[in-house]
């Protein structure tokens, strides 16, 4: 290992080592292994830690602006833990019966269950809010203020005579109706109103009782998860028994996030069965014993022990994707052994530590260039890749090191060859050379037409909503329940910000009648703030002082006095005009409704949210994006939209690594093979360009996680060329066969992610089955062919 | 009338089946319920703060299909429009009010309960209120309280009393104000005529 030049074609490399510290090794590895298990088993009994299924950990933090970032966090937080549920019948009686008998099913959940809200606020409320009556003006109020006296007169009087009328104010205390108005207004845009205490919803032609549910766990946590969906299921039955023909409609991020998790272990477990049978017949066809299978398999189970325990020790929490790709750590943990195993194929005399000096180069070189490649992911600032990393990366070494260090001593009786084996390794004499001969011109010329044809399609993709999969009928079940009860975005809003409670009122007002343009054309249905609930002081003082102003204008006071026989000045004096304080208000119970708007003190600055509802598309994002510049202190928050380009960022990033890894990947072999490196190069080059074209052919996106699967493909395929340098004699099947096994194996796990229903996996699944697949097609077929 | 639930729209209130009651059986016995009723009234109202009571007089059509349409002639041209989606307040021809049943799902419960106060929809008003009353011969008597704490904030009760037809309504509000409606000149009919049915559209 030396001197390439010698090295390379050696066949009896001498052991680095003398026997006695191979052995002691092995040892060392033994206590290693055995002190993982004793950390896994003590895990297992006392932490019991649950892998996270939430998709936003996998993401990276972004720190630009601390109030947003702490708004947003707060958002997610409550958003996350809230169910909504509707329960909707033909009749309000129905209605009822379905809500209780769906309620009876909640027993015991950990949650806060919210169905009914105490009647008699609304008359608290006026009573509290009366006195301040003249400085409480809506939109449409100031603008009758603004409208001349005998206008005002008018709507005053046609309110007297007709039926309507009131505010539950008596008319003199508001003959414009402007306070009336104003407390409508509070609850318009909330589609959930209240009927007879319950939370209700009229729509669709179904009468539908609203259920809210606060989860005491987050979302995310599994075990919440599973016990909150059983309720669920129990509150459906029993509903349904109750009142057959009833509708119920769930949305939350806890139902999404379970079906996603569930599912994604259904796969994790499929995946996992299907690798594991498929590697295990293929083991079995090549060396038909069971002991050479469940040495195979040896690499396998310790390297996944080693990998859980080292990811654990470093990470608090591990994330149901990590798991998911650790699944797939089987194909490749597999490779050393089987290669060890091939490579003693009818070997005379049967000596395994020798052949573990002869293999122990291009092993170790196989096994660093697919760490590398894995320890690279972790360059990248997602928590996610970092764990992913870790695990592979910790997984490899591990069963490399059971392989180096363990199977000469395991394996006690030699590998016979079997007629499949023989047939399987006797393929390469006869493969074709890349460009050469019939077949390799077809080869070539096969590989560039689907070059062309596939890297002209290929379109990019870095939408963070496109990487997870939510089943489309659950997505339409939330949609529906955010337009029925008018449900705002929890992801885009805006953030105002000031150094007290009045500026940032005074900032959201500013914006307000911005908004009130888009809600006009329709960009978005509605907006809720707190300067619509709680105007700001000095609103409050201008909007009385018109009122006043109204009240004594003279035209107004003749023709009023002529109607009523009222002298309408005395309602100017009746105004008191004092601006209801911030505080005072927030203190007050009437605010409860509207606390989620208030971020309160950040830092030295004070904050509020602005929601948006009704906003769909990203034109409309767009629009709404720049409406608050201008305004000091209004910021845009838009999560999913600043994650997607931090994933645009990183996959730019990792490519740019994949081309390291490539570099470094032939510096390193350029040491031991010199000029004949090409050969182990270029075919994986090629493949991982023909992996990209498949996502062209097939209509996926090029997204953060077909880079993720070109690691892989630079990891494995440069194996594959490794072991061909180090065993250049075509002649030689045995190589090839563990090459051919590899790589099989590779595709029945890797590959088998192609079948995901999560789209991220499902691209990185088939970049890794074309990518693996065209390595193992290429890898030969760029061999040098020489003969014994 | 509509003062007493245009201040509940927040709180908005739906249907609680009620047994059979044979009181309400009589009075249902009695009244008829014609798809168009039309006529004339006259409303006093008396406000606390007022010197004298606020009298107005006008025409109204309530039809089982369209709604209800109450037009203030005297002393001031004003008219209110109650549809299924909506709530239309004019004085003059200008538009005072207009509160859609999409925006303010309140709409449409208000709606029933005028419509049912006028037509004398008593299953429906028993839904809502507590009633009691008596009958005397041809004509009867019928007292309603609000079932409904928060309805009850705003309104005391209401007096409906007629023979086919509902006659008078007098309502109470919770702060003193009261309002006196006698219907007039009622006139059945199964169709709108054309001029009413263009005030609908």
């Amino acid at each position: 290992m030396t001197d390439s030049s010698v090295a390379l074609h050696a066949r009896n490399e001498a052991s680095w080592l003398p026997e006695r510290g191979w052995r002691a090794l092995a040892c060392l590895w033994l206590l290693l292994v055995l002190a993982a298990c004793a950390h896994l088993g003590w895990l297992w009994q006392v932490e019991r830690p649950r892998p996270d299924s939430d998709v936003m950990a996998l993401l990276p933090q972004d720190d630009r602006d601390p109030v947003a970032e702490a708004a947003f966090a707060r958002m997610a937080t409550s958003a996350e833990r809230r169910v909504v549920v509707m329960i909707g019948a033909r009749d309000a009686t129905m209605t009822r019966k379905a809500v209780d008998a769906w309620l009876s099913g909640l027993d015991g959940v950990q949650a806060s269950v919210r169905h009914r809200v105490n009647g008699g606020d609304l008359a608290a409320w006026r009573a509290f809010l009366a006195p301040y009556r003249g400085g409480l003006i809506g939109e449409s109020g100031r603008a009758l203020l603004a409208s001349g006296a005998d206008k005002q007169a008018d709507h005053a009087l046609a309110r007297l005579f007709s039926p309507g009328g009131g505010g539950g104010l008596a008319w003199r205390e508001d003959p414009l109706g402007l306070f009336g108005d104003w407390m409508l207004d509070q609850a318009s845009g909330q589609r959930v109103r209240t009927v007879d205490g319950r939370l209700w919803v009229s729509a669709e032609g179904r009468e539908w009782g609203v259920v809210l549910l606060t989860l005491k766990e987050g979302a995310f946590s599994l075990d919440a998860q599973q016990s909150l969906m059983e309720h669920l299921d129990l509150a459906r039955q029993r509903a349904a028994s109750a009142a057959p023909d009833t509708e119920i409609l769930t949305a939350g991020v806890a139902p999404i996030a379970a079906v996603i998790a569930r599912e994604a272990r259904n796969e994790f477990a499929a995946i996992g069965l299907g690798s594991t049978i498929g590697v295990t017949l293929l083991v079995f066809l090549i060396f038909r014993r069971p002991g050479a299978l469940l040495l195979s398999l040896l690499p396998l189970l310790i390297g996944t022990l080693c990998a859980m325990s080292a990811t654990w020790l470093v990470f608090d929490r591990v994330h149901v994707l990590t798991l998911v790709f650790g699944a797939s750590l089987i194909g490749v943990g597999v490779d050393y052994g089987v290669h060890f195993l091939a490579a003693g194929i009818g070997e005379q005399p049967f000596d395994p530590k020798r052949r573990r000096d002869q293999l122990n180069p291009g092993l170790w070189l196989a096994m660093v260039t697919t760490v590398l490649a894995y320890v690279a992911l972790a360059l990248a600032p997602f928590p996610g890749l970092r764990q992913m990393a870790l695990f592979s990366g910790a997984g490899l070494v591990a069963a490399w090191l059971t392989v180096i260090l363990w199977f000469p001593y395991l394996q006690r009786r030699a590998t016979h060859g079997t007629g499949v084996g023989a047939w399987m390794g006797h393929l390469r004499a006869i493969w074709p050379t890349f460009g050469r001969g019939p077949l390799g011109i077809a080869m070539a010329l096969a590989t560039v037409l689907a070059l062309v044809l596939g890297l002209s399609r290929i379109k990019l993709q870095d939408d963070v909503r496109a990487l997870q999969s939510a089943p489309a009928a659950l997505l339409a079940e939330q949609g529906r329940v955010a337009q029925l009860a008018g449900v705002p975005s929890p992801a885009q809003f805006f953030v105002v910000q000031a150094s007290n409670a009045e500026a940032v009122l005074q900032a959201q007002e500013a914006l307000a009648s911005r908004l009130a343009g888009r809600v006009a054309d329709g960009t978005l249905t509605g907006y809720d703030m707190l300067a619509r609930h709680i105007p700001s002081q000095a609103r409050q003082v201008a909007d009385c002082a018109a009122l006043q102003a109204a009240y004594r204008a003279p035209q107004w006071r003749e023709r009023i006095e002529a109607t009523t026989g009222v002298d309408a000045a005395v309602m100017a004096d009746r105004l008191s005009c004092k601006a209801l304080a911030f505080d005072d208000w927030l203190k007050y119970p009437v605010s409860e409704p509207f606390h989620s708007l208030w971020l309160g003190r950040i830092g030295t600055q004070y904050a509020g949210v602005v929601l948006l509802s009704g906003v769909s598309g990203a034109a409309a994002l767009a629009r709404l994006q720049a409406l608050g510049d201008g305004i000091p202190g209004v910021s845009w928050v838009d999560k999913p939209g600043r994650i997607s380009s931090v994933i645009a960022r990183y996959r730019g990033l990792m490519s740019g690594v994949i081309v390291l890894g490539y570099l470094g990947s032939f510096w390193l072999l350029w040491r031991r093979y010199g000029r004949e490196t090409w050969r182990a190069v270029v075919p994986t080059v090629l493949a991982s360009l023909l992996a990209g074209a498949a996502l062209g052919i097939a209509g996926l996106p090029f997204q953060l996680f077909a880079v993720l699967g070109l690691f892989i493909v630079l990891g494995m395929g440069i194996d594959y060329g490794i072991f061909l340098l180090e065993h250049p004699r075509n002649d030689d099947g045995n190589p090839w066969l563990a090459v051919t096994l590899s790589a099989f194996s590779t595709l029945l796990s890797f590959g088998l992610l192609a079948l995901s229903h999560t789209p991220a996996l499902r691209v990185f699944g088939l970049v890794c089955l074309v990518g693996v697949g065209a390595s193992w097609l290429l890898a030969p077929a760029f061999a040098r062919k020489e003969l014994a | 009338m509509i003062r007493l639930f245009y201040a509940c729209c927040l709180l908005w209130f739906a249907a609680v089946a009620q047994a059979a009651d044979p009181l309400v059986d009589k009075v249902r016995g009695l009244l008829q319920q014609p798809p168009v009723v039309s006529g004339r009234f006259e409303q006093v109202r008396e406000l606390s703060g007022f010197p004298k009571p606020v009298n107005s007089r006008g025409h109204f059509i309530v039809a089982r299909e369209r709604g209800v349409l109450w037009q203030t002639e005297a002393p001031f041209a004003s008219s209110v429009r109650l549809t299924k989606g909506e709530i239309l307040q004019k004085a003059g021809d200008t538009v005072t009010m207009r509160m859609s049943a999409d925006k303010e799902p309140a709409v449409r419960a208000i709606n029933g309960v005028m419509f049912a106060l006028l037509s004398g929809d008593i299953a429906q008003l028993e839904q809502r209120f507590t009633v009691t009353g008596k009958v005397d011969g041809n004509r009867w008597a019928l007292s309603l309280v609000p079932r409904e704490a928060s309805m009850a904030q705003v309104l005391s009760k209401i007096d409906l009393s007629g023979q086919r037809f509902v006659e008078s309504v007098d309502m109470l509000d919770a702060n003193g104000d009261c309002t006196r409606i006698r219907l007039l000149d009622i006139t059945p009919a199964t169709v709108l005529g054309k001029a009413e049915a263009a005030q609908f559209d």
